[in-house]
């Protein structure tokens, strides 16, 4: 059986090991979309993608991308995924000239001229060793490498970490051309927020190994509102609804649930939360119920 | 051919100490000089360093430096066929090089077809060798263990190197043991052809069964 209507389809996904599990994750990225894949260190983030590139093996659940699985065609599972991440690296012997041949080798799609005009543009030196690559330098290069063929699925593990501000813009515009066709999707997985303000459609938030939020990001920042106020001016009813109450000297702040608005006075300032706001007061809400 | 392609990897990653052989072969030549059976004894020289340099490709296996290879698109059974045909082609240069020189350096005075027998042979042990340590690599995995891994590198070349060393010394004794070794010998002069079908068929059903058990670790394992 395949589907089509969506580029990646995780359903039910379980993956433990003896100090962590990955339990039931579960969402879909349609063609055309970027999903911000976003929590903590340990979250279970990069297992996750691990089991979507199939580098880990799940015990549950189910993969699709671009309406195969992995067994179904394990080769043409493998080429619709460009995956660029600064742990995931090179041989560390090869140079740019091996990495050529092994591309023109592994993918028919391969554009040699492309990728010789990204390694250009971004200065990458030919002959030296990818293994005195600077970290950003290895991750310019795994983005050459996967811009320059056809991909239908682009899996970003904390690439943009090491990547200067300009690279980094230059990297963001690159992507939303590379979904503006309407037949590619991006799943980034990032801790910097302020990039998934600028480009993600949807966002999914893990914790512990276990999904927290998962909506289209427009949805999600008109479902909360950022709350400061004074601690006096906390009601119960407000301090059940609020959501990761940060006390400091000058007050409190968290996020309450749109729905709740008509419990705010005017006392209280508020506003549109941005996904960094949202991220943090759920990890604080969670941490307190430890 | 995708396997192929993962064996061309294979060859990129240690192409360096592919160099490396060349005086690997020139030390085998010279420690068969002054030896009883110098020949024999300089091709067990040179497939045991040989083997070492050649497990080599299973080194320093690391998310970091491995990631990349890990997504190219290929199943389990791609990447692991093709690392034995790694294994099993750089045995069979190592010994047919060492044979080549053997022949050129004594000047005509061993003849190829003499010795041709006893390189296939050494060659064929060869290859069993490689295809237990590369199946011991994949039971252990790569990245298990790099204590494991380490042992298994030199233990089975140093096997190879403790029988082969012993059946060199126990040629030519008058004992007992070195009558049964003339003995067999004789034995296989005289049915060369069989023996030879024979340890070919079993080098080739050993090798089957090693990469379908390391094919079939690898798939299930994480990180393979």
């Amino acid at each position: 059986m395949t589907k089509t209507m969506e580029l990646l389809e995780v359903r039910g996904v379980s993956k433990h090991y003896k100090d962590f599990s990955l339990d039931n994750i579960d969402f879909v990225l349609p063609k055309g979309y970027i999903m911000g894949y976003v929590g903590q260190n340990g979250a279970g983030k990069t297992t996750t993608i691990n089991v979507i590139t199939h580098v880990c093996k799940q015990q549950k659940g189910e993969v699709w991308v671009d309406g195969q699985q992995y067994d179904q065609d394990p080769i043409r599972y493998r080429e619709s995924i460009g995956y660029i991440s600064e742990e995931f690296g090179f041989e560390k012997l090869f140079t740019l000239k091996e990495i050529r041949k092994i591309l023109s080798d592994f993918y028919p799609t391969f554009n040699q001229a492309y990728f010789d005009e990204l390694i250009m543009k971004w200065n990458l030196p030919e002959k030296k060793a990818i293994g005195d690559f600077s970290k950003g330098m290895k991750v310019k290069l795994m983005f050459a490498t996967v811009f320059a063929r056809e991909t239908k699925l682009l899996i970003l593990d904390e690439a943009t970490n090491g990547l200067d501000p300009v690279v980094r813009q230059e990297v963001l515009q690159l992507l939303q051309e590379y979904i503006a066709d309407g037949e590619h999707s991006v799943l980034f997985s990032t801790h910097i927020l302020s990039d998934l303000e600028q480009i993600a459609d949807y966002i999914y938030f893990i914790h512990d190994g276990r999904k927290v939020l998962y909506d289209a990001k427009e949805e999600l920042t008109e479902s909360y509102l950022y709350v400061k106020g004074s601690e006096e001016m906390l009601t119960e009813e407000l301090r059940r609804n609020m959501i990761g109450i940060i006390n400091h000297a000058f007050g409190f702040e968290a996020i309450l649930p749109s729905s709740h608005a008509g419990l705010l006075t005017k006392d209280f300032v508020y506003e549109k939360p941005d996904i960094d706001r949202i991220v943090i007061h759920f990890i604080k809400e969670r941490e307190g119920k430890r | 051919m995708r396997t192929l392609k993962f064996t061309k990897i294979d060859y990129m990653k240690t192409r360096k100490q592919g160099r490396l052989m060349i005086f690997i072969l020139v030390i085998g030549l010279c420690f068969s000089r002054g030896q009883n059976n110098g020949f024999l004894a300089g091709l067990v020289y040179t497939v045991f360093i040989g083997s070492i340099f050649i497990n080599a490709v299973f080194a320093d296996f690391t998310m970091h430096n491995a990631g990349f290879l890990l997504l190219l698109p290929g199943s389990a059974w791609h990447r692991v066929c093709g690392r034995f045909f790694y294994g099993i082609g750089c045995e069979a240069a190592l010994c047919t090089a060492y044979w080549l020189l053997a022949t050129l350096v004594s000047g005509g005075r061993m003849l190829i077809l003499q010795s041709m027998p006893v390189c296939l042979a050494v060659m064929l042990i060869g290859i069993a060798m490689t295809d237990l340590q590369f199946m011991t690599f994949y039971l252990v995995g790569e990245m298990k263990s790099q204590y494991a891994m380490a042992l298994t590198r030199v233990a089975f070349p140093l096997v190879f190197w403790i029988i082969g060393y012993s059946v060199l010394n126990i040629i030519g004794n008058e004992n007992e043991a070195g009558m049964a070794l003339v003995s067999a010998y004789n034995w296989i002069s005289a049915h060369m052809v069989l023996c030879a079908i024979l340890m070919i068929g079993f080098v080739a059903v050993l090798t089957l069964i090693s990469v379908w058990i390391s094919a079939k670790v690898c798939s299930k394992r994480d990180y393979a």
